[in-house]
């Protein structure tokens, strides 16, 4: 039998309820190799963001550029700082500007997404269009436009990630909203008398939901690519705070010297990279609503 | 029609680049005026630089008057040096078109091969090829850069770490400095054609034409070229073309990494200074070439593929 989809309106089948779907949805991610070395990853990185609490900005704390010892396993900076504790820092200021600048882009670009596919007409094609336009340009060339409006600095790569996630979530928002629209669930729902920000809120947003969380995972990864990036070229984050980015663009400098300077905080990039393609890719089998269809019966 | 209507859509998106491009410069915090005067300007050079740039005009009268100059070519010049942005790009262009262009051809020839070679052989090659993607479309071009250059030039001193050298003049040394930004450039992208040629070709290779060509006796060197490549390769152009968008924005780092004098070392040398026509020309040249490229992207898929045309 074919169980209707989350948030059906009283009075249909019985199906899988808004909360219950979720323990399924994780134990797949979990039932992935892909998605368990994914999940492991990402945790290892949160780890050491957190737990490694040394002062990123002390000069001096031990000789300019030496190489990794037990009291510094990675080395020291041309300043003496202990760079575990700025790549560490690197990583919280990475995630941090990458999880809130997504989630307002996201946000936004998803709410516009909804109600485009969900009204069609003259909304939509002005929606679309503005996503269209935003679309083709090359995220970093759109950072360095906005940094030198803004100013250097986290804020402007912000806003750079915002507007560069933006289009992508309304993109994938439209198209599972036209899809859903149509269902029987959304008509049963509109017969019922729910109004529109019930039906959008209640029925619709829970079933565009998966494809929405998966392209969370995809543009936390541009994210931080795009936010190490800019640092590097100089416009994201200014000393003395570290980013991954900036640490590379200035370890490069010091190559003959201190080469483990370069290779840390880009095995700390790689690795979270890693394990966002790899999480991302496990989310979208285990949210994929076949697999989810098949898992309710 | 088609190909009308495709040209006729690039038009806004060039707009918003125009908007967005024209606002770098006049939206800055602070006066445009004194930054273009520098620190040491005394006030009333400050007021005769506002006036000769047209600043006391409104906002919309100042992006027409500055979008017809940028259609007649006058992107302004440089504070720095003092030369044409027109004529700082037309030296970068080339650079840039040579380092683009070997990028892309590197990125066929290795993501092809490992791409036909999985998808064709299975076992340790499909592995081998998954494996090589996987870490191509995570690791960032510029920690992929620096990584060649602490191998190639620092330890095993095989190649020169950054410079370039004439093509026509001295094509040994232009091709030893052509290598590692090339295979910088090249390794996403080749990441990209390799995953997507391997999955396309194998969904190919199970279509019931390929079975037939099989049947008929055909060996499987000729199948596949024959029969299975034209196939994959329409969906294949489109991939490209869209990431070849992206390698342009790549060409910003790898450029500046390598010191490769091309419009993406152009911009990095531009920021450092506060060069904002510089900027502003150097990334209105490079939205332009995506642009064109993805309108070209377009048009091709059409002329491959009629039904898109007609649909």
């Amino acid at each position: 039998m074919l169980t209707p989809p989350r948030g059906a309106p009283a009075g249909a089948p019985r199906g899988p309820r808004a909360g219950g779907a979720l323990p399924p949805v994780l134990r797949r991610l979990w039932a992935q190799p892909g998605g368990r070395l994914g999940v492991c990853l990402l945790a290892a990185m949160v780890v050491v963001a957190v737990a490694v609490r040394a002062d990123p900005v002390k000069m001096g704390v031990g000789a300019p550029l030496e190489t990794p010892t037990w009291t510094h396993p990675f080395g020291t900076d041309e300043f003496g700082r202990d760079i575990l504790a700025r790549t560490a820092e690197g990583l919280r200021i990475s995630l941090g500007v990458s999880l809130g600048a997504v989630s307002v882009g996201g946000a936004v670009g998803a709410a516009l997404g909804l109600l485009a596919g969900y009204w069609r007409g003259f909304a939509d094609i002005v929606v679309s269009r503005v996503g269209d336009i935003l679309l083709p340009y090359p995220p970093i060339l759109v950072g360095i436009a906005l940094t030198a409006i803004l100013g250097p600095g986290a804020v402007g790569v912000a806003v750079a990630i915002a507007v560069v996630s933006f289009p992508l979530f309304l993109r994938v928002a439209r198209a599972a909203s036209l899809v859903e629209r149509s269902r029987e669930y959304v008509e049963a729902a509109r017969a019922l008398g729910a109004d529109t920000a019930r039906i959008l809120g209640r029925h619709l947003f829970p079933n565009v939901l998966p494809p929405l969380l998966t392209q969370f995972a995809v543009s936390i990864a541009y994210a931080v690519i795009l936010e190490a990036g800019l640092s590097f070229l100089g416009v994201g984050v200014q000393p003395p705070q570290a980013s991954l980015g900036s640490l590379l663009s200035t370890a490069r400098t010091y190559l003959e010297q201190a080469p483990a300077y370069a290779v840390f905080p880009g095995v700390f990039i790689a690795v979270l990279l890693l394990g966002l393609n790899l999480l991302s890719d496990a989310m979208r089998t285990a949210l994929d609503p076949r697999a989810l269809a098949r898992g309710a019966r | 029609m088609y190909f009308a209507s495709r040209v006729l859509q690039a038009v806004p998106t060039l707009a918003a680049a125009a908007v967005l491009l024209f606002a770098v410069t006049h939206l800055l915090p602070g006066d445009p005026a004194l930054v273009y005067a520098g620190p040491d300007a005394t006030p009333a050079v400050v007021a005769a630089l506002r006036q000769s740039m047209g600043l006391s005009a409104p906002l919309p009268v100042q992006f027409v008057r500055w979008l017809a100059l940028v259609l007649r070519g006058d992107l302004g010049k440089s504070v720095i040096s003092g030369y044409t942005v027109t004529g700082l790009l037309g030296q970068a262009i080339g650079p840039t078109f040579e380092l683009a262009t070997a990028a892309l051809l590197l990125s066929l020839l290795v993501g092809g091969a490992l791409g036909i070679a999985g998808a064709i052989r299975g076992g340790a090659w499909l592995r081998t090829a998954t494996a090589y993607s996987s870490l191509a479309l995570t690791v960032p071009n510029f920690w992929t850069a620096i990584l060649l250059i602490l191998v190639f030039s620092v330890t095993l001193r095989w190649l020169p770490p950054s410079g370039m050298a004439s093509l026509v003049r001295d094509p040994a040394s232009a091709l030893a400095l052509l290598i590692l930004p090339a295979v910088t450039l090249s390794f996403h992208l080749s990441g990209v054609v390799c995953r997507f040629t391997q999955g396309t070709l194998l969904e190919v290779l199970r279509e019931e034409y390929i079975r037939t060509a099989r049947a008929k006796g055909l060996d499987a060197a000729r199948t596949v070229l024959r029969h299975a490549m034209p196939n994959a390769i329409i969906p294949l152009i489109t991939v490209v073309g869209i990431e070849f968008g992206r390698l342009l924005g790549g060409v910003v780092i790898v450029e500046w990494i390598f010191a490769w004098p091309g419009i993406g070392h152009l911009i990095v040398q531009a920021i450092g200074n506060r060069d904002y026509a510089v900027i502003q020309g150097s990334l209105l040249l490079l939205t332009v070439a995506v642009l064109g490229v993805n309108l070209c992207v377009d048009m091709l898929y059409g002329l491959v593929d009629p039904r898109i045309r007609y649909s």
